[in-house]
């Protein structure tokens, strides 16, 4: 008697989207900053496990190491080299508020609603062969050569800008 | 049910698709009502992720085995590695000017 494959996979998938949508709301719902970047840390570990379960191993990997490792450390340094003023409250006037819930709603109700009635061709996954970072790596050095290099240039470029700004004169 | 078939995969194109959707739409809340210039900007990582989710259900499912979806989701992760170090970088240059990261106390443009 053992658990079917299915299931296991099913339940992670449902429970990993759980956490990332908890984890979201929690960053709006916090009132300090420092609580709001460790519900961003729930939501980016629970969107790693969900690209486990799609399976893109390579890509759950990168996003431990960019998000969870090198994003939160520079959001973690900025939330200290900027005082935070915890008396106040940190969501816009009810006015504002309701007019980013309607605004994202809209977009959730209308994306909602094309997803669950456009005919998609078909669902069942198609076998993969080779490993996702020999595939990844192999489309990065043939037909994605130029957004490759163009994205190395951005890096460099927002590196340059970031030292720039930040600097004291 | 012959035994030879590999299992059914219980997570169709649209579970992906939708958590996507919910990820930006949530993102999307916390960046238009939030006031602290940080919290936007994690408010925009999230959203971030609901489109890397979106792609990589779309490499997941489609016909062909090459992981377009999946490099798609390689360069969103480099544009957001930029965009976080920019806008940090942004965010503390403001602090040094005006002593604030509220993004409703930096209003100059207003007319």
């Amino acid at each position: 008697m053992s658990i079917p494959v299915e299931f296991l996979v099913a339940g992670g998938f449902y429970t990993f989207a759980a956490l990332a949508v908890a984890g979201a709301i929690g960053l709006i719902l916090a009132r300090r900053v420092f609580h709001s970047a460790l519900f961003l840390v729930l939501t980016l570990s629970s969107v790693a496990a969900e690209l486990v379960i799609l399976g893109a191993d390579f890509l759950a990997a990168v996003q431990v190491l960019v998000y969870v490792g090198a994003i939160m450390v520079l959001i973690i340094f900025g939330i200290m080299l900027t005082p935070q003023q915890v008396e106040l409250p940190d969501i816009g006037g009810p006015g504002q508020a309701l007019a980013g819930v309607l605004v994202a709603g809209a977009i959730l109700i209308v994306s909602t609603v094309v997803i669950a009635t456009s005919r998609w061709p078909r669902s069942t996954p198609t076998p993969m062969d080779k490993s996702t970072t020999e595939t990844i790596g192999h489309g990065l050095f043939n037909a994605f050569v130029l957004p490759f290099e163009i994205a190395s240039i951005l890096l460099v470029v927002a590196m340059i800008g970031a030292i720039v700004i930040a600097r004291e004169e | 049910m012959p035994s030879a078939l590999p299992p059914p995969y219980p997570i169709t194109l649209q579970h992906g698709l939708i958590l996507g959707a919910m990820l930006f739409a949530i993102g999307m809340v916390g960046a238009l009502t939030k006031r602290n210039a940080i919290t936007i900007l994690m408010s925009i990582e999230v959203m971030f992720n609901g489109v890397i989710v979106t792609f990589v259900s779309f490499a997941r499912h489609a016909q062909t085995t090459d992981l377009i979806g999946q490099i798609f989701a390689i360069f969103i992760i480099t544009v957001a590695a930029a965009d976080a170090a920019v806008g940090l970088a942004i965010v503390i240059a403001i602090y040094r000017l005006r002593h604030t990261v509220r993004v409703d106390a930096v209003d100059t443009l207003q007319g």
